[in-house]
């Protein structure tokens, strides 16, 4: 399963061996994923969130 | 790569926004992630890479950055780098080093005259280590340093990088000032020192107000601002459960924001800033709180249903459908009665008190996308992209 990157468009391989929890990155931005387990079982990628301290106007 | 890029560490609906502008515009916008990468230089030369792809060569093309890393301080570096490799960068290094300190910001505006709160800032902690151990707690000294300056009625204690009114405090009385200085200590938001200011009695608003400058062309104003309002909380943010208006600027408001920019601004060619607000209205209200209080409940159903579009977890991935659904949000939203009831009321309030408006804060890369350009009325985003492409002329 691969997704598209939401910031740089590039597209994410999700490890064969992947668990719930694992953080997968963007490999051209660097931006983290979380492996998650949908309602079907089914693992998905989705966007961690981060909380910055000095984020944001 | 392109003539203009943008950077960003983590891109939120504003930076998806921009890049829909930049298509709708036809501008052709690179993209510079300033995250998990490499920035390395020395006497073989520079390098801009992540662990998977190189973007050296794509950068040397680039001549206008636009800076949308939401980090302040990440911000800060990203501007001295772009610069050092002979960059215009939107905003520049110091007009972001101006806007990331609110001490900083409000001596520029000082310094030419325009009208700001009263502010104290005690360059000392309130706590110290001692040699040998032990710490030296300052919390009496510092706040009868405050006290002198601001009495002690209402005082607005404030870190001085900090953001969304985290860590913005009121404290009533010598004692509530005591205990609230507790809470302050260096941090990455507030780096030394203790930020008190007057309180202003705002009545129940405050406003954000775009000014830009394109290249070659006189600072200007947004005709219209994003007005921040509520009683629930005396800091006026949105993510403090306050709601949000747009009104027409009186010109003597956007006089003196133009002023403002230009503070911050100094010499550079081009600049796009927020800047925050406040009347000071005090007594003169031409409405009782009651009536308006009731006007605010009234409106708290319809705002629910905006929040919950602002919920959706799947913004990033279908943005063009889910601006779409925020703008219908905040239309229904604005065409309610009991918004236009306090629109109206705003609006007058600011007629009255033109010439009592006091400026507080600069900000170099604000949030846009869903309050400022549909309910302000100013897409920052074209503001951006124009200034932009300002700079690439010669």
């Amino acid at each position: 399963m691969s997704i598209e990157c939401v910031d740089c468009k590039a597209f994410i391989e999700m490890p064969e061996d992947a668990i719930p929890g694992e953080i997968v990155s963007c490999p051209d931005c660097g931006l983290d994923y979380v492996v998650e387990e949908d309602e079907s079982g089914m693992l998905v990628l989705k966007e961690l969130m981060i909380e910055g301290e000095d984020w944001g106007e | 790569m392109t003539d203009i890029a943008m950077a960003y560490d983590r891109s939120e609906t504003d930076e998806m926004g921009i890049k829909l502008t930049a298509q709708e515009m036809g501008i052709d916008l690179g993209y510079l992630p300033f995250y998990k990468v490499a920035v390395g230089f020395g006497n073989t030369g520079f390098i801009y890479r992540s662990f998977g792809k190189d973007y050296t060569t794509a950068l040397k093309d680039v001549r206008v950055v636009l800076n949308r890393i939401q980090s302040k301080n990440r911000r800060i570096f990203a501007s001295a780098i772009f610069e050092t490799l002979d960059k215009e960068v939107l905003n520049p290094l110091y007009v972001e080093l101006a806007c990331q300190s609110k001490i900083r910001t409000l001596l520029a505006f000082f310094k030419n005259g325009i009208r700001i709160p009263k502010t104290v800032y005690v360059p000392c902690n309130i706590q110290e280590a001692k040699v040998g151990g032990g710490a030296l707690d300052n919390t009496d000294a510092i706040s009868e340093i405050i006290i002198q300056q601001l009495g002690k009625e209402k005082i607005v204690i404030k870190p001085d990088a900090g953001t969304h009114g985290s860590g913005v405090m009121l404290a009533e009385g010598g004692e509530a000032l005591r205990n609230k200085l507790k809470d302050v200590s260096p941090s990455i938001i507030n780096p030394s020192g203790v930020v008190a200011q007057e309180y202003i009695p705002k009545w129940f608003y405050d406003l954000r107000i775009i000014v830009e400058k394109e290249k070659g062309k006189p600072g200007f104003c947004h005709p219209t601002a994003l007005v921040r309002g509520g009683f629930k909380e005396f800091r006026t943010n949105t993510f403090l459960g306050n709601t949000v208006f747009r009104a027409k600027l009186p010109a003597a408001i956007q006089r003196e924001a133009v002023r403002c920019g230009e503070s911050l601004g100094a010499e550079a060619e081009a600049w796009v800033l927020a800047l925050d607000a406040m009347p000071h209205i005090g007594d003169e209200r031409i409405v009782g709180d009651e009536e308006m209080k009731s006007y605010f409940d009234a409106l708290e159903g319809p705002f629910a249903e905006v929040k919950k579009v602002k919920q959706n977890p799947m913004k990033k991935v279908d943005f063009a459908k889910y601006s779409k659904n925020i703008e219908e949000a905040y239309t229904k939203y604005m065409s309610t009665e009991n918004y236009a009831n306090i629109q109206t009321v705003i609006e007058e309030s600011l007629e009255k008190a033109q010439d009592s408006i006091l400026f507080h804060e600069g900000n170099a890369c604000p949030e846009f996308w869903e309050q400022t350009r549909i309910v302000g009325g100013v897409d920052v985003g074209e503001s951006l992209l124009r200034c932009a492409k300002s700079l690439l002329d010669t």
